[in-house]
């Protein structure tokens, strides 16, 4: 068994005006992982990938150990898939839209439906477009839930949600994880719902990858260094990730607060990043804003 | 392939049942009430099969209205099956919708309706060549385009007649002749055949064909499907 729920090397798709760049990536499994990046990154594209619902160009993706054109029926039973806008027909009752899809999944459990039904409040005999948005994600999450997935993957599951649901949704997702083994890949622009639940996170931006790292390390060695501009010029290269010409002098993230404290002393103002300025100081250019 | 099929059934089944009970009104209605009784059957029965022919059309129609591809291409199937599904249900829908067609048109003689002349043994052959050259056609459009593919294909159609009438009209060039030539000729080609192998060996020959056709068009369709992203 290997240590990835997801790996992903040298995977490559064009459009036009867009293309996803030899992304390499690694998905822990037994953890849940967030994939930020700013619109048009590549978040979806990449996703879909995975899901083989868009062809790639190059490159190799391997889910649960298994590859996932070669293997794709046995990939897709261990997995549950949440878009983030449900692909459900409008017209057709709840019921009757999971008794369509439960013959497909070996590990379906009905027991397990009524169960997330009831626990979201789901109107089984309701048509899907009578439902609200915040409705139609508890019911595809119900769905993904109840065949017993190895690997959740959603695609801003919380995107339109109001805060209640967000928080009922990751709580799910926090309580999925309690069976050893399971995994969960999620994107978001949301970053609270990623301090709220995210082990690991990855950042997409243009269409590469940036950086995968564990929450911990993000939370605890990123920093902001606000400080005149020789003394942020002083910072070593390889620990800033991106800085900004603020009224009152320079403002750099850092990726090692200890070392810019040791370059800068102890008197230096370092805060610790939140998940918003890392996603503010990246979507600027990161690492490329150095240069401005 | 039951899955699929049943998945079909259950999402879809009900408006098909509904589309189908309004055109059995037309089908059955107008004929009664014309009440001429010199239509042939078969002539009857081969428009009949068109129709039918666009119920599974509107299962594919329904998937791209609802954007509902993406939902059956992350299920546990290949693209493959998928597609084979579309074909074996269509036919299975667009053969139950005739004969439940034909069986009432022929219950109406019971109550002394006779608006048509009595079928000939060669009508189960029309149907099933009419079926099979109308899904042939539309399939792969409606696989891999959906409605735009369909819209697409029907309208082409008409400007192609139009574009051929006009081009009659204007250059006085015999092009509806030119068609009506051909369509005449394949007709007494068949009957030809007919009449040198006999009927049962010529519905043979038809039906194979029909089923070639309908092979070679789930190829395509597989082939094109397989490049459709979501």
């Amino acid at each position: 068994m290997t240590d990835q729920a997801i790996r992903v090397r040298g995977l490559r798709k064009q459009y036009r005006g867009f293309t996803l760049k030899d992304v390499d990536l690694d998905v822990p499994r037994g953890y849940v992982t967030g994939l930020i990046g700013p619109n048009g990154a590549g978040k979806t594209t990449l996703i879909k990938l995975v899901m083989n619902l868009v062809r790639r160009d190059a490159g190799t993706i391997s889910v649960l150990g298994l590859d996932n054109l070669a293997d794709e029926v046995a990939v897709k039973s261990r997995i549950g898939f949440i878009y983030d806008e449900p692909p459900f027909y409008h017209d057709v009752s709840l019921r009757d839209q999971a008794r369509a899809i439960a013959p497909f999944y070996p590990g379906w459990s009905d027991a397990r439906f009524r169960e997330l039904a009831a626990q979201f409040g789901l109107p089984l005999g309701k048509r899907f477009k009578a439902l609200s948005h915040g409705t139609k994600m508890k019911f595809a999450l119900a769905v993904a839930l109840s065949h017993g997935a190895d690997l959740l993957i959603m695609d801003e599951p919380t995107a339109g949600l109001d805060l209640e649901f967000r928080r009922e949704l990751l709580d799910h997702l926090t309580a999925t994880l309690q069976d050893a083994g399971k995994s969960v890949l999620f994107s978001t622009h949301i970053t609270s719902d990623l301090e709220r639940v995210a082990d690991y996170v990855t950042y997409i931006r243009d269409g590469a990858i940036v950086f995968t790292l564990p929450k911990d390390e993000l939370r605890d060695r990123w920093g902001v260094v606000r400080a005149d501009r020789p003394s942020v010029d002083r910072l070593p290269a390889a620990i800033v990730r991106g800085r900004r010409e603020r009224a009152h002098g320079v403002e750099a993230l850092v990726a090692d607060v200890a070392a810019a404290r040791e370059v800068l002393g102890t008197g230096a103002v370092i805060d610790r990043a939140t998940f918003d300025e890392v996603m503010v100081f990246m979507n600027r250019g990161g690492e490329h804003a150095e240069a401005a | 392939m039951l899955k699929l099929l049943r998945k079909d059934l259950i999402l879809s089944g009900r408006v098909i049942g509904w589309t189908y009970a309004f055109w059995s009104l037309l089908w059955l209605g107008g004929p009664a009430m014309s009440g001429s009784g010199h239509m042939p059957f078969g002539v009857w029965g081969g428009g009949v099969s068109v129709a039918c022919a666009f119920l599974p059309i509107v299962m594919i129609l329904r998937e791209d209205k609802f954007r509902a591809g993406a939902l059956a291409c992350s299920l546990p199937v290949k693209r493959d099956s998928l597609v084979m599904s579309r074909y074996l249900g269509g036919w299975i829908v667009a053969l139950a919708a005739v004969a439940v067609a034909i069986l009432a048109m022929l219950a109406l003689s019971l109550f002394g309706v006779r608006p048509l002349l009595p079928p000939t043994p060669m009508l189960p052959v029309t149907v099933v060549t009419v079926i099979g050259i109308a899904l042939a056609t539309m399939m792969p459009v409606a696989i891999r385009y959906g409605s735009t593919g369909v819209m697409g294909l029907l309208v082409a159609l008409q400007i192609l007649g139009v574009v051929v009438l006009m081009a009659s009209a204007l250059f006085d060039i015999h092009l509806v002749q030119g068609i009506e030539s051909a369509v005449k000729a394949v007709v007494r080609g068949g009957m030809q055949l007919r009449a040198a192998i006999g009927p049962v060996a010529f519905a043979a020959v038809l039906v194979a064909a029909v089923l070639g056709l309908n092979c070679a068009s789930f190829s395509l369709s597989s082939l094109l499907y397989r490049r459709r992203e979501f």
